[in-house]
């Protein structure tokens, strides 16, 4: 019981919360601006597929019950102005105003869209499906903005403190995604041979056109097998307080690099850089250690 | 959602997908990270309408609905995905027909002078790393088309 307290409910500075509310919340409101442009191909009745036949296709695909709200609201503009009241819940969310309405009201939008249109999905749509649920179940630290958490200035309550059951469940859940994506490749010819950077670098998702990562095969074959190391890695360096730091500066600059070199993968970045929020403070620990040698 | 933690690979994996797959997806916790496991084996897509009007012309569209729009999908990635899983994953039928029809209705209205259209994927296969090496083209163009589809009778 003793070990389930201290995993679940240790109480935490909500200071921790409000920044992964922040930067989740950020996360959203970018992801929803880059969705603008597909709404009215992807998400209304003028665009590739009608919400009935999507519903269909939906069960057919999956073998579950699609219940978007965008069988209700099947014009260019019904779903523009949804689209819209998302990322304007989102800014408030940042400040700290309605974030959980906010985050109830686009995990209903994400599910929606995962409904509407699953063929069009992507993988990070997974991710903050599942960020979102989890944030609407935790506490959100409102009672700090990007400001008084800059300036560590509360006025409500400084000492505020809240169960840290919402962080370890993100922290989870990264793992889960490092661990079961490095599982999926090791079965992969590609991953196995030592290929799969170098055609990814040559793919639609490379930004730099040309031959040059064929020059630099040799190098990248190198690159593929210790991209796994690293992603098997991760959860360990990022779970030990002692080596947070080095799986925090390791992780962030992995997806830094998937950002640089991959034309369309900042959102996917952008998400798994949030995720490392539900880590901080990293050098919590080394503080005190330091601290307490000091004494 | 933790659940989805076992990998699809293993006999675990596609044992529980396939039980808890549809409530997984209809609660929005289901978890597929094809994504970051696939190998991308195309260096670029191109998605053409080819139209053909009444005196046997031939205009090209783009396909993005409701203007037939030409789209560039390695910018706009969520297209390369839509179009490659609609007209390669024989699971996504329904929604490859319902785009279909969508088109018919879009192009009668925008462009009635048109009499039938077909579908065209150009899409290019990157060659073996070895070949590359050797001075091969980076990619094989490999064009398939659907169609004709009748507007008019």
């Amino acid at each position: 019981m003793k070990g389930f307290y201290s995993i679940w409910l240790e109480e935490v500075d909500s200071k921790r919360y409000a920044l992964i509310r922040i930067g989740f919340s950020i996360l959203l409101l970018f992801h929803f601006l880059w969705l603008l442009p597909y709404s009215d191909s992807l998400l209304t009745n003028e665009g590739i597929s009608t919400a009935e036949m999507s519903a269909i296709g939906f069960n057919e695909l999956t073998g579950g019950k699609s219940i978007s709200i965008f069988k209700v609201f099947q014009t260019p503009a019904s779903v523009s102005l949804l689209l819209l009241s998302a990322i304007v819940l989102c800014v408030l969310s940042i400040f700290g105003k309605y974030s959980r309405i906010a985050f109830v009201y686009c995990f209903l939008i994400q599910l929606s869209i995962i409904h509407r249109a699953p063929i069009s999905t992507t993988g990070w749509d997974s991710i903050i499906t599942n960020l979102c649920i989890i944030l609407i179940l935790s506490p959100l630290g409102t009672n700090w903005n990007p400001i008084s958490l800059i300036k560590n200035q509360n006025l409500k309550d400084s000492n505020s403190t809240n169960p840290r059951y919402g962080l370890v469940l993100i922290q989870i859940q990264t793992c889960v995604i490092y661990w079961q994506s490095v599982f999926q490749k090791m079965g992969d010819y590609y991953w196995q041979n030592g290929e799969s950077i170098t055609y990814f670098l040559l793919s639609h998702h490379g930004r730099y056109q040309g031959k040059w990562p064929v020059q630099f095969h040799d190098f990248l074959d190198k690159m593929n097998y210790l991209t796994l190391l690293i992603e098997l890695s991760l959860p360990v360096l990022l779970c030990l307080s002692k080596t947070r730091f080095i799986g925090v500066v390791l992780g962030i600059g992995f997806h830094v690099g998937i950002a640089i070199l991959g034309i369309n993968l900042g959102l996917f970045s952008l998400t798994m850089i949030t995720c490392y929020l539900a880590f901080y403070p990293i050098w919590e620990s080394s503080t005190k250690a330091k601290n307490t040698l000091k004494s | 959602m933790l659940l989805g933690i076992a990998p699809l690979t293993s006999k675990l994996g596609e044992f529980t997908s396939s039980k808890i797959d549809p409530i997984r997806w209809t609660l929005g916790t289901a978890q597929k990270w094809d994504m970051f496991h696939s190998i991308p084996t195309l260096s670029g897509l191109k998605i053409e309408l080819v139209a053909t009007d009444n005196e046997g012309k031939d205009h090209i569209l783009g396909p993005e609905l409701p203007e037939l729009d030409v789209i560039n999908p390695k910018e706009k990635i969520r297209y390369h995905y839509t179009f490659l899983r609609m007209f390669q994953n024989p699971q996504n039928e329904t929604f490859r027909k319902s785009y279909i029809d969508a088109l018919k209705n879009s192009i009668s209205q925008k462009k009635p002078e048109m009499v039938n259209f077909s579908i065209h994927l150009h899409q290019n296969f990157i060659n073996k790393i070895q070949d590359i090496q050797k001075g091969s083209e980076i990619s094989k163009p490999i064009v398939q088309k659907f169609g004709p589809f009748t507007l008019k009778e």
